[in-house]
Parts: structure tokens; C-alpha cells; sequence
């Protein structure tokens, strides 16, 4: 097993490259000379540009300058801010937190509602709730994350003034202060992606009580608690595993829009900035590193496969 | 064989599909003694497998419910019984095998884990206590290396293994009734002799009765004690099993023996029953074998035959058999 | 037998009540879906024909600004005294066009990728899923949005991003179900026919995947059409005076304490034509009786 979790993180790898030189392509592809964004109110000056062009390497050929920003994020140096000169290091340090906070709130909450919804509404198939729990993740599915965003807003902030519109405060300084900021947020991302979970829990919790070693243990005298929570969950969550994998690239994206709604620091703002302002270093560390957790998010997934269904250990092995 | 361990008396098995309800076991009597194996003998859809099933009250709502009848097991109603009482029996008490040896093992838990599971359950063992007698059990039904087997999964076996590990399972805790649907129909026909020796000798070394689906009268002959067969949901013939190979009265039993090929009779075309099975929700008025039976007559096809006894311990259901009786007495 | 029909309860339980409406629901879906969005598709080749006012233009001679809903502006007017209906149902074209064109890329991209990927196999299998697997790295927003910055945020720009980011999902469905139909015994038999090989994948193997690949396009083109809107939102897709949906709720959010309408409207045609289309691949999905999974 220990083998097999090594292969599948080793298997990034190649995969990250791959990401990196795509990424770096089109960046460096973007129109519009950085040196003269950098340059600003000086851009007449042709010889400060020729030196800023100089001095931020745009002279030498593509391959090499990916293979010197390549080494350097390996190093940990992710270059610098054509703005204000900081180091993208830093501006990562600073915004990333804020992101995944959002995201991980949202996509633990939503799973921790989500998955008992689904199973709740398979083990009730077509009674009311079961109905109605339908209805609702249909709606939820359809929402666009930035308009429940508004919506929000509009509700408990215009409204009923109970939560903040817009705002933030590390977690660490003040909790109850961060949640508060972070609740309409999260809820805004999360609608959609509880909805798609609480679907495919129904669906796939309803395929496997009609397996046949669900009625083997049942003919054991098993009770129906421990038919459902121990012979069917595990079984059902297969599939749901795989639909959270592939939904974390749709809810960083997701982070992404919403946390311009609410004024988040996140790197959403940054992102956004970046790419209207040629901001080359920028823009290539938050995309590589928002890659980087959806590629880190599916490896875990196929790793945590290895431990839900001994299927898949056996067979490669 | 006088000693009865299960009796079924007017079972009704309805089932509910699209606003439709019609039964798929009705009214079915029949009794099984102890260390007798009685053979369910019919075509698929015919009712066999839900009249275990309704035994063992497995049967789910929606799409069927029990609506009537007995089951008595040891002399208690099992339809009587609350919930939790009837957990006590299955598994304890009654236990079963099913047809596909595949499917009927849970892919992601040991064999070990699952055949332990029942013998915590009834017999109150600890997980140690468990685990040897899960190793003794699968020894006992031919599994090589036990102690490794104990802990492979459903998937690292072949289908002849599982099967065995699902009768090991069954068997653990020394029910005095197994209910076996089908148990050699998925495997190899060299792995399903291996399998029927193993369940007829665990059979006789135990005393235990058990209850024989399936729809191959090969299977019937070399295992069962006594025969029921069924058709659309109703018993057409109940018989000790040389009774029904010597003398099958019902038309559709006569069927089911030229339909199976013979060694030694002359190579002949392989007679079959012409039509094909009704579906229950719409049954004609009379027989329901009627239109497919070659000796069916007016009376047939308007009055349905009600089981009656033509020999020793031989009910037949069929107007023209009690008459073909008759004529011959 | 009372007590049994009580004791004799299942897994799961379900009234016949419930259990028809559900099915009522789940027939019923797609057609609702498909008068969604036939409805959408009629506002918006007719559009100018619908709506009462210029959407872009500004009308001077009956100026009202953060007009509330009612009397001749049914659903308000903008910052600019626009009006809100009008700007919605040109916003329609946008929304609908960037849904068909988008997935028609990713499908026709995906469908032969996944063809070739499928069907061929060795090396040029490995460079094809190893690309898609590239793409399918990026969170899909956040590609699209690199990809429209470097083209430029036009239009077609716009529809060509998003297409490249839901190429893999097709390509990746369609080299499964090629993998699977190409030992079947239809496809070898036409092999020992003798058929070329462009001949049996497209008499045999394309008619077998076809109701997949609609079905997973028109949930695409929800998709497609959330992630237009999600670019035009944070201002790098279409823009302004131009209506979209997208870019009219950006506008709306400086002004949600006084002219909430101008948020509400367009993100409820967003969420209309989303749903209409999701009810519609749901739909087809159960009468075309699909096994596969679809994300």
C-alpha cells in the first residue's frame, strides 16, 4: 500500500510539468509588453525600458527564461510583483490562506451536510423529504455561486443587517470575527457543490441497497443500521469521493469569483488584477498553485480510493 | 421424516408495480422435515425465489409485501414475530446461499470479516473466539490455507471459492434450516457438482434440513428428498422425488423431464414447452398453464384446479391428471 | 397479517404518493427544461423585436435612473437609466450563443480526440490523454480566464476558451465508451469484413456513443454558460455597454442598497437557463437510459 501511495505521488509530478510549461506558454504568449507596464509614466523613455527589459530578462528566449523561472520555483523563489517589486512569495503567503479557508470551509460543511442529506433521502426514496431534499439540489445544482452571492447580501447584510458584506479578519486574530465574514462566502460556493454531492449520495447509497450482499447481510440477521452503516456507506462513498475530486477545480474557481463579491483578500482579487496588469509573476504562481491543489486533490482522492476499496490495492500491485 | 422444522401454509407474496398488484407467491403450502432436502423446482420468474425469500420475510416493500398465510418454524409463526425476533432466527436459526457468488460477498470486506460478523452477532463470540471458527469453518467447507483465506477479499477468489465461502458463512452458526437459491447456477459445471457434493455432504454430517431452488432437475435428482414444483406463483406438484421422476402427473412437470437431455435414451430432438411463461399481472381465467398445455380442455381454460393429493404424499393440480388417475386406479 | 405487513417493513421505505409525483417530476423535467429554453432561444432571436428599448443606448428623452420595477420599465432601469428587460433579453443571445458554439467546439475537439485516443491507442493515445490530462489540471474558470486574456476579450475569444477547457471531458468520455465498444462483436465483425477504419468509426462506433455525448453536451452548455457569465462578472469577458448577464451583475453590485432589481433579474435568466438546460440533460440522460457516469 505504502508503495503504491509513493507511485501515485510521484505520478504528480510528470502531470505538474506538463502544467507549468502550458502555463508559462501562455502567459509569456499574453499580449502586451510587461517592461512598458513596468515602465508606466516613463514608457517614452526607450533606454529605461530597454534596461527594465534587461534587468527582468525578456531578452532571452522562451525555453531559457522558463527554465530560470522553473528553478527558481523549485527554490521557493516565485519572482516578483512588476508593481510593486514585492515578492510574489510574499503575496502568496498573504492571500493563499484566505482562499483555502474559504475553500475548505465550503466543501467541508457542504460534505458534511450533503452526504447524510443523500443518504437520508435514499433511505426514504420517494417519501416527502426525499422529494422535497430533490427539489432543493436541482435548484442548488443551477445557481450561479456569484448571484447567490448578491442574493446574500442582499438578505443579511442590506436587509436584515445581520452578517457583513464585505470585509475580513485573519481567523487567528479573531474567530468568531473570520466566520463571520466567511459564512456568506462559504454558503455562496458551497450551495452548489452540496447539491451535486447530496445527488450522487442518493443515487449511488440507492444502487448499492439493491446489491446483492446487502440482502446476504440482511439473511445474516444484521440489523438495518449495521447493514446501511457498515455494508452499504462504504461502498456508495466510491463514487461520491470521485465527484468531490473532480468538484475541487470547479469550487477553487468558484473562490475565485465569490471572493470579489465580498472583498475577500484572497488571491482572487490578485488574480484579476494581475492578469489585466500583465503582472506575469503573479498570475503564473497563484494559477501553478491553484493547479497544484487540484492535481495534489485528485492524487489523494486515488490514494484514499486504495484505502476505501481493496479492489484497486490488489490489482495494481 | 415425521418431525416438521418448517411449515408454509397458504403463503401469499404480492407485488406492487406501476399501480398494478398481483401475487408471485400464491397461496404456496408446503413443509420441510428435519434433515429433509426439499426441492423448489420451476422456471425463472415463476415464484420460487421470493417464496424463500418470504420464508425468511427478506422480501422488501416496495415492490413486495407478504399478505398472508403461516410460516411455521419450530413451531412459531415467523410472520408473527416483531422485527427483532425474526433478526434472532436469520442467520441463526435459517440461514442462506444465494445464486451469484459474485455479487453476494461484500467487495470491500474480508471473507473473514463477514463470515466473523454473524457468529459475534448470535453466538456472542469475541472477535478472537470468532476468527478461529470463521479459519474452522472455511477449512471445513475445502478452502486450502485457511489461516491466509481468512483475510483475502471477495475479489482475490474464484467464484467456486466464494460460493464455498458464502456456504461457510451460512453454516457458522449451525442453522437448522439453509435456504439454498440457486446456489450452483453462475459456476462451472465442474465446480457445480464440487459445490452440490460439498452442501449434500455438510447436509447429512449435520442433520440439517434444507431447502433446494433451482430450476435443474438434474440438481433436483441427485439432492432432494421430496420436490415441489412451481408455476406463475402457484405449486403445480408436490411429490417424494421418485414419485415425480417415475410418474410426474402435471402436464408442465412432464415438460420439464423431456426438456432435460438423457444419456441413455435415443438422440431425439430435446423436447420443449411451447409459449412462454405469462406474466403474473395477467394470468388467463382458468389454469394458468393452459395455454401452453397439450392437454388442456374447455374446463381448463375456465375453472382454475386446486391441489389435491393422488398418491402417498403426491398433490398434482390439474384437472386432466386427476382424470388421467382415475382412469388408471 | 397485520403485524406482518407492518414487521415485514424494507431498507427503505416509500409512499406511492411520493413515488409518482417523482416520477411525474422526472418525466416532466425535460420538457419543462426544453420550453425553458426554447423560450430563452425565442427571446433571443428576437430580441430586438421584444424589447421595448434600446439596451446600450441611453434614452434621453425619458431619463430615469435606478428606475424601480413597474409601469413601462417591467424591470427597472440601470445606473444609465437603461432598461433592464431590454439589456436581459440581449443578454440572452450572449448567454445561449456562448453555450451552443462553446460546447460545439469541445465536442467536435473532444469527440475526435477521444476517437483517435480511443481507437488507435500506443504513443499517440498516451500524448492525446496526457494533454487532456494538462488541461484537466486547471481549475476550468481560472484556464479560461488566462486563455480569453491572451486572445483578448472578445466574443468568439471567449467562446474558443471556454471550449479548449471542456474539450477533455469529451475526450476523456468518448475514449472510454471507444474502449469498451471496440471489442464488442459488431465492431470486430466489421473488422473481419475488411472495413476501413474511418468506415467502422463512423457506422459503428459513433451511432453507439451519440446519446452520450448529447447528453453530456447539454449539461456542458450550463456549464459553458455559468463560466461565460463567471468571466464577464469579474470584468474580463464581455464588455460593458455590451449586455451580458455576467457583466450587468458586475455593474449591479455598486448599487445593490438601491436598485437591487438590477442584480436580481439577470442572475435569475442566468439560473433559468442553467436549470432549464441541466432538467434537460437529466431528462435525457434517464430516457436515453444512460449508465455512465457525467460530470
Amino acid at each position: 500500500m505504502w508503495a503504491q501511495t509513493i507511485r501515485k505521488l510521484l505520478s504528480m509530478i510528470p502531470i505538474l510539468l506538463l502544467v507549468s510549461i502550458v502555463l508559462f506558454t501562455i502567459i509569456n504568449l499574453l499580449p502586451g509588453d510587461p517592461a512598458l507596464a513596468v515602465a508606466g509614466e516613463a514608457f517614452r523613455d526607450e533606454a529605461l525600458v530597454a534596461q527594465i527589459r534587461e534587468d527582468l530578462g525578456l531578452n532571452k528566449p522562451l525555453v531559457v527564461r522558463y527554465f530560470n523561472w522553473l528553478g527558481g520555483v523549485l527554490q521557493g523563489d516565485l519572482g516578483r510583483s512588476l508593481k510593486s517589486r514585492q515578492p510574489v512569495v510574499e503575496i502568496v503567503r498573504e492571500r493563499l490562506p484566505v482562499t483555502l479557508e474559504l475553500t475548505f470551509l465550503s466543501m467541508f460543511f457542504s460534505t458534511l451536510i450533503a452526504v447524510p442529506l443523500g443518504i437520508y433521502a435514499a433511505l426514504h426514496r420517494n417519501k416527502a423529504a426525499d422529494v422535497i431534499n430533490s427539489i432543493v439540489s436541482m435548484l442548488g445544482v443551477a445557481m450561479p455561486n456569484f448571484w447567490l452571492a448578491i442574493l446574500l447580501i442582499l438578505a443579511f447584510s442590506v436587509n436584515l443587517k445581520l452578517l457583513p458584506s464585505s470585509g475580513y479578519v485573519p481567523f487567528f486574530t479573531d474567530p468568531i470575527g473570520n466566520l463571520r465574514f466567511m459564512i456568506l462566502p462559504a454558503f455562496s460556493i458551497g450551495l452548489s457543490f452540496a447539491a451535486t454531492i447530496t445527488r450522487q449520495t442518493r443515487s449511488s447509497m440507492l444502487e448499492v441497497l439493491g446489491q446483492d450482499y446487502i440482502m446476504t447481510a440482511r439473511s445474516k440477521g444484521l440489523r438495518d443500521r449495521v447493514t446501511i452503516w457498515k455494508h452499504a456507506l462504504r461502498n456508495a462513498l466510491i463514487p461520491v469521493v470521485t465527484v468531490i475530486s473532480m468538484q475541487i477545480g470547479r469550487l477553487i474557481g468558484g473562490a475565485v469569483v465569490t471572493e470579489t463579491v465580498f472583498a475577500l483578500p484572497g488571491i482572487g482579487r490578485e488574480l484579476v488584477d494581475g492578469i489585466s496588469q500583465r503582472n506575469y509573476d503573479v498570475v503564473m504562481a497563484l494559477i501553478l498553485i491553484t493547479a497544484f491543489f487540484v492535481v495534489f486533490a485528485n492524487t489523494f482522492v486515488d490514494i484514499l480510493y486504495i484505502l476505501i476499496d481493496p479492489r484497486i490495492s490488489k490489482k495494481n500491485d | 421424516m415425521s418431525n416438521k422444522l418448517l411449515e408454509v401454509m397458504n403463503l401469499v407474496t404480492q407485488f406492487y408495480n406501476h399501480g398494478q398488484s398481483y401475487p408471485v407467491v400464491d397461496h404456496v403450502s408446503f413443509s420441510v422435515a428435519e434433515g429433509e432436502v426439499f426441492g423448489i423446482v420451476g422456471e425463472s420468474g415463476c415464484g420460487k425465489s421470493v417464496t424463500a425469500k418470504s420464508v425468511m420475510r427478506l422480501i422488501s416493500y416496495p415492490p413486495a409485501k407478504i399478505i398472508g398465510g403461516e410460516v411455521l418454524f419450530d413451531g412459531v409463526d415467523l410472520l408473527q414475530l416483531s422485527e427483532q425476533q425474526m433478526r434472532h432466527i436469520r442467520g441463526n436459526d435459517i440461514a442462506m446461499i444465494f445464486q451469484e457468488p459474485m455479487t453476494s460477498l461484500n467487495p470491500v470486506y474480508t471473507c473473514g470479516n463477514q463470515i466473523e460478523e454473524a457468529l459475534m452477532l448470535h453466538q456472542g463470540m469475541s472477535r478472537a473466539e470468532s476468527r478461529a471458527k470463521a479459519i474452522e469453518m472455511l477449512s471445513l467447507v475445502g478452502i486450502p490455507l485457511p489461516e491466509k483465506r481468512v483475510d483475502s477479499y471477495p475479489h482475490e477468489l474464484s467464484g467456486g471459492m466464494r460460493q464455498r465461502v458464502m456456504i461457510a458463512m451460512a453454516l457458522s452458526c449451525q442453522p437448522k434450516l439453509l435456504i439454498a437459491d440457486e446456489p450452483t447456477t453462475a459456476l462451472d459445471p465442474t465446480i457445480q457438482a464440487q459445490i452440490l457434493e460439498l452442501i449434500s455432504n455438510l447436509q447429512k454430517k449435520r442433520n440439517m434440513s434444507v431447502i433446494f431452488i433451482t430450476h435443474d432437475l438434474g440438481v433436483v435428482a441427485e439432492t432432494c428428498d421430496r420436490v415441489m414444483v412451481m408455476y406463475a406463483g402457484k405449486v403445480v406438484e408436490q411429490a417424494d422425488v421418485k414419485t415425480l421422476f417415475n410418474n410426474p402427473a402435471h402436464p408442465y412437470t412432464q415438460g420439464l423431464m423431456r426438456a432435460v437431455p438423457r444419456l441413455n435414451a435415443k438422440r431425439e430432438r430435446l423436447f420443449t414447452i411451447e409459449g412462454i411463461v405469462p406474466h403474473l399481472a395477467n394470468l388467463p381465467e382458468g389454469c394458468a398453464f393452459a395455454p401452453r398445455c397439450p392437454q388442456a380442455g374447455d374446463m381448463c381454460r375456465q375453472m382454475r384446479p386446486v391441489l389435491e393429493e393422488v398418491g402417498e404424499g403426491h398433490y398434482v393440480s390439474c384437472f386432466a391428471a386427476r382424470k388421467g388417475v382415475a382412469e388408471n386406479v | 397479517m397485520t403485524t406482518a405487513e407492518q414487521k415485514g417493513r424494507s431498507l427503505w421505505k416509500e409512499s406511492s404518493f411520493y413515488t409518482t409525483l417523482r416520477r411525474l417530476l422526472k418525466g416532466k423535467l425535460a420538457m419543462v427544461g426544453l420550453m425553458i429554453v426554447l423560450v430563452i432561444a425565442l427571446c433571443a432571436i428576437f430580441a430586438e423585436q421584444i424589447s421595448p428599448y434600446d439596451p446600450i443606448k441611453i434614452d434621453y428623452m425619458n431619463f430615469s435612473l435606478f428606475g424601480a420595477p413597474g409601469g413601462t420599465h417591467l424591470m427597472g432601469t440601470d445606473q444609465l437609466g437603461r432598461d433592464t428587460f431590454s439589456r436581459v433579453i440581449h443578454g440572452a443571445r450572449i448567454s445561449l450563443s456562448v453555450g451552443f458554439v462553446a460546447v460545439s467546439i469541445a465536442l467536435v475537439l473532444g469527440t475526435m480526440l477521444g476517437l483517435i485516443a480511443g481507437y488507435k491507442g500506443g504513443m499517440l493515445e498516451t500524448i492525446i490523454m496526457g494533454a487532456m490530462d494538462t488541461i484537466w489540471a486547471f481549475p476550468t474558470l481560472i484556464l479560461a480566464l488566462a486563455i480569453t486574456t491572451l486572445l483578448g476579450p472578445s466574443l468568439f475569444n471567449i467562446m474558443l476558451a471556454i471550449g479548449i477547457v471542456y474539450t477533455p471531458g469529451f475526450a476523456r468520455l468518448v475514449r472510454s465508451m471507444v474502449l469498451t465498444v471496440r471489442n464488442q462483436e459488431y465492431v470486430e465483425s466489421a473488422k473481419v469484413l475488411g472495413l476501413s477504419n474511418r468506415k467502422i468509426i463512423l457506422r459503428h462506433i459513433l451511432p453507439n456513443i451519440t446519446a452520450t455525448i448529447i447528453v453530456q453536451a447539454s449539461l456542458n452548455a450550463a456549464q459553458a454558460i455559468l463560466a461565460e457569465a463567471s468571466l464577464s462578472f469579474l470584468g474580463l469577458g464581455i464588455q460593458p455597454p455590451e449586455a451580458s448577464w455576467g457583466s450587468m451583475l458586475k455593474e449591479s453590485m455598486q448599487y445593490l442598497d438601491i436598485a437591487p432589481w438590477m442584480s436580481i433579474f439577470p442572475g435569475a435568466a442566468i439560473f433559468l437557463l442553467v436549470l432549464g438546460l441541466n432538467f434537460l440533460g437529466d431528462g435525457l440522460r434517464d430516457a436515453l437510459d444512460i449508465k455512465i457516469r457525467i460530470d
